[in-house]
């Protein structure tokens, strides 16, 4: 078990390698060798500093590499595919519990009485509830809010920001004369969680304009999650694409596809609900890196990211997790 | 006179070289009981969760639920004869395997040189 385990690690970090390079960064190595080689035939190093010309002259072209979400998306999802085969795409949004039959089997016990049910009764009694100007977060929604949760976050023509759906509901609060909520908070939770349920089972349809505002917050998530950072110096993808499906102490690390399809989740380590802004806080926290501002450009364009990543893999929130 | 300074510096030449291998032997071996303190000590960071915390993602024997990220530390000696190559991964691993999800233990701070010497100790016992 623990031999297939490492030889499944071997070959997952070969392929990601492949998946993760950095178009226009060469071997700095080569340089030297390159450079001794020359000294000893001055024919041969005329045609090697022609290639090295060459290189440089190529270098720029490719440095500034065109943004293609889409090609991202498709190499994205079929890393984790050919990782885990036996996995159904539609069982992405189950996160831990989609690829180890043990833990399948402890989840059917705890679905019997679900522990996010309080939070639901919750944000349904927030949600009906009227606003100080008489209006109701059902007007801020198109079909009022129900079966869209899918489309979030979203691009935002008029600011050129990404608004998530933690942004659109205290910006529906707002628009009604009501205050934010935190966003990490569990009223928030509550009421992302109405809007997961009445979405389950449709796909993530995250749509990236062609608007170089849009692609550039996209690209800005996609760094946020590839960097590495804090005292361990690890990034989001170290754990939740290298390490997924692997046991981190007690826990299965969740694969990034369809992480955030289960959003917000009750956690049993944390004893209540968590919101998507809540879950990168926790995990930046955990890598001992600074947390970034929770309604700042970092989590929101992370956000985006990751849930076009997604794109096809149906809502399952709100989720139960230990 | 020349001659006496020439025996003189290599008698202090002879003697500083004998002190120094004398060090460098304790360094490698070092008493039995202090061995045996750091093997417990570097035991010890490397089942702390803030400090070495390898059980996170190492099998260890006699460890509680340990993580299975990585490889199990098990014939570390065998696999690892020469010391500074575990000192280097335990200090920055992304050096030798850019993508590995190892932290940077030694790099970032999180133990100091003498603690990655004493969990070299204990591991070389695995």
């Amino acid at each position: 078990m623990q031999m297939q385990n490492s030889t499944l690690m071997e070959t997952s970090r070969r392929a990601s390698a492949r998946l993760l390079a950095v178009p226009g960064v060469r071997d700095p190595a080569g340089g030297p060798v390159v450079a001794a080689k020359a000294g000893r035939q001055h024919r041969v190093a005329m045609a090697l500093g022609a290639v090295c010309l060459l290189l440089l002259a190529t270098a720029p072209a490719k440095a500034a590499h065109t943004i293609n979400p889409e090609a991202d998306r498709k190499a994205f999802q079929a890393y984790f595919f050919a990782k885990f085969p036996k996995v159904a795409k539609s069982d992405y949004g189950n996160g831990p519990y989609a690829i180890n039959a043990e833990m399948r089997a402890q989840w059917k016990q705890v679905m019997e009485f679900p522990p996010y049910v309080f939070a639901l009764d919750d944000g349904k009694a927030r949600w009906a509830k009227p606003f100080p100007d008489g209006k109701h977060y059902a007007d801020c929604f198109e079909n009022k809010g129900v079966g869209i949760r899918q489309t979030y976050p979203r691009f935002d023509v008029k600011t050129g920001k990404v608004v998530t759906l933690e942004d659109a509901i205290n910006a529906c609060r707002v628009e009604h004369g009501d205050k934010p909520l935190k966003l990490g908070g569990q009223k928030m939770a509550s009421l992302t969680a109405v809007m997961a349920h009445s979405s389950r089972g449709k796909p993530f349809d995250i749509v990236i304009p062609n608007d170089p505002r849009a692609l550039a917050a996209y690209e800005h998530g996609k760094e946020v999650f590839y960097s590495r950072k804090g005292q361990l110096g690890i990034s989001c993808a170290s754990c939740h694409v290298l390490a997924a499906g692997e046991r981190l102490r007690g826990d299965y690390l969740a694969p990034a596809l369809g992480i955030l399809a289960a959003m917000p989740i009750y956690r049993a380590h944390w004893g209540n609900m968590g919101t998507i802004t809540r879950r990168f806080t926790s995990c930046s926290k955990k890598t001992r890196a600074e947390p970034m501002k929770p309604d700042g450009a970092g989590y929101r364009d992370l956000d985006y990211f990751l849930s076009y990543m997604s794109n096809g893999i149906p809502i399952t929130g709100p989720g139960a997790r230990p | 006179m020349t001659k006496h300074r020439f025996a003189f510096a290599l008698l202090a030449a002879a003697a500083l070289s004998l002190s120094l291998s004398a060090y460098a032997a304790n360094v490698k071996t070092g008493t039995a009981s202090t061995y045996s303190a750091d093997v417990k000590a570097g035991r010890a960071l490397a089942f702390n969760k803030k400090k070495g915390n390898c059980i996170a993602c190492h099998v260890i024997k006699g460890a509680v639920m340990p993580g299975h990220v990585a490889r199990p530390l098990v014939g570390i000696k065998k696999a690892f004869p020469n010391r500074s190559t575990l000192e280097r991964i335990l200090y920055d691993e992304s050096l030798r395997d850019p993508m590995a999800p190892m932290p940077r233990l030694g790099k970032n701070h999180v133990l100091t040189h003498s603690e990655i010497e004493k969990i070299i100790d204990f591991l070389y016992t695995l």
